[in-house]
């Protein structure tokens, strides 16, 4: 499995982004990206992946929003959008029919894709990267933009099995974060989460995969990917 | 994509039979009174979200908690946006962004980002932070006792979600504060709550000792197309789709 895009990655390398000034500006006249697929990479940029998820978020991705006083964040929100990959080797064969399987075991029935969060063999067996999930959300005003970065930080640095890892390779100011997607098995998913903000628009993207799958292996592409996002973002 | 569950069972079991004497007595002696000021309520398809709540007294109570049974059956239509969750909060009266709120889920997360199982979650100062149990997958129609309760001395601020436990650590929710149950949908469109047949409640207090207590009334109401059906003093059923 390519687990770094290499092809990706040098392309972007090659086309020499400016990005360090821009990445982290925090101009309080600049405004938040315009969402669009642009922002965004796609599948093959992770190797033979498929789309799982790909829309806009007309809301953030948050529940339990009451009445009453909201976040600013909440009300500063304009747009946003999520794009998921899945490795093709999880859609079929024999690690889909153990997936499917364990799925059935707890009485759900399979569909399209396998049950996610993967588990199982196709992730003890497989080092590199399973899924992808890529999030961008612009405010009205960098305050909220970073009112909502620090609610995510909050939130994922919250997670008992959350420690903070090694951004440099990426840029300042971004926040990386490994985590575990159940119990440490071999099992299940291992994550490195990458998170940062450009101006009014805050980029995560999550790789989940086997243990191979750290800030240290996907910090290349979270960095294609945060350029990208600059790159894109009035396009 | 949607993820359909078969039904194990056509019926959902009631944890217990209401002990309406010994609810009602508890719930006075304990100072719980109706709310004191208005809930919310459901919020009428907020920012495409929709609700189905069930509301109980508010007072000196640490925790709020809730038997119920997981989804025998669950849509939650596939474009990385969309869930579905049930869930108990403990909510200050005087600030709805002093709450910890716990459940089960279906679809987008946070820490998990997309999910088409069903998992428990927690999450703090009204839903901006928010943990999901990965890997922590409930079986269909699993009977469960879901609950929360904040850092009032001696304990910590804790989740129990069935079998799985979520240590908070220091968070305190200001008294009065409130017992509350919600469904919620983002948004409607293939989004199935409580399963869609819809899934029985029945709602429980905790008291500063630690006891938990069957609530001794609530107030209802939900988002159309979803429903919430008033059992008795304690119980409800939600669902809908």
């Amino acid at each position: 499995m390519a687990l770094l895009g290499g092809a990706v990655v040098a392309a972007f390398a090659m086309g020499g982004y400016a990005i360090a000034a821009g990445l982290f500006g925090t101009s309080p006249a600049a405004t938040g990206c315009r969402i669009s697929d642009r922002l965004f990479l796609q599948p093959a940029a992770f190797g033979a992946f498929t789309s799982i998820v790909s829309n806009d978020q007309e809301q953030l991705p948050i529940r339990g929003i009451h009445g009453g006083s909201q976040p600013g964040f909440v009300t500063a929100y304009t747009a946003g959008a999520i794009h998921g990959s899945i490795a093709n080797l999880a859609l079929s064969g024999r690690y889909r029919e153990e997936e499917d399987s364990f799925a059935r075991s707890l009485g759900n029935t399979p569909g399209p894709f396998p049950m996610v969060p993967l588990a199982g063999s196709v992730v003890s067996e497989n080092p590199g990267l399973l899924e992808v999930y890529e999030s961008s959300w612009t405010f009205r005003t960098e305050d909220a933009a970073a009112a909502w970065m620090a609610a995510r930080q909050q939130s994922v640095i919250g997670d008992p099995q959350a420690a903070r890892g090694d951004a440099s390779a990426v840029g300042p100011g971004v926040l990386a974060v490994t985590s575990l997607l159940g119990p440490a098995d071999g099992r299940h998913e291992h994550v490195a989460r990458f998170l940062t903000r450009h101006h009014a628009t805050v980029t995560e993207i999550v790789f989940q995969g086997g243990a191979g799958v750290t800030p240290a292996s996907t910090a290349s592409l979270a960095k294609v990917a945060f350029d990208t996002v600059v790159a894109n973002c009035d396009a | 994509m949607e993820v359909t569950m078969r039904a194990h069972s056509r019926f959902v079991a009631l944890i217990s039979a209401p002990a309406m004497a010994v609810a009602l007595g508890a719930t006075f002696a304990s100072g719980l009174l109706a709310p004191l000021n208005a809930v919310a309520g459901c919020n009428g398809g907020y920012g495409g979200h929709y609700y189905t709540n069930a509301v109980s007294g508010s007072g000196n109570t640490p925790g709020t908690g809730a038997n119920t049974n997981t989804w025998t059956h669950w849509s939650v239509a596939n474009n990385g946006v969309n869930f579905s969750d049930e869930a108990v909060w403990l909510i200050s009266s005087s600030n709805n962004n002093n709450a910890i709120e716990g459940g089960i889920y279906s679809g987008s997360g946070s820490n998990v980002a997309w999910t088409n199982s069903v998992l428990p979650y927690y999450t703090t100062n009204n839903g901006a932070n928010e943990h999901d149990g990965a890997g922590d997958n409930f079986s269909a129609n699993q009977a469960i006792f879901m609950w929360v309760q904040d850092d009032t001395v001696p304990r910590l601020a804790y989740a129990q979600i069935g079998p799985y436990g979520f240590q908070i650590g220091y968070y305190f929710v200001n008294k009065p504060a409130e017992n509350y149950s919600q469904g919620e949908t983002y948004n409607n469109n293939g989004v199935w709550m409580g399963g869609g047949s819809g899934e029985t409640f029945y709602g429980k207090w905790q008291d500063t000792s630690g006891n938990w207590n069957p609530w001794g009334f609530h107030n209802d109401c939900a988002d159309y197309p979803y429903y919430n059906t008033h059992l008795n003093n304690q119980q409800w059923t939600s669902g809908g789709y």
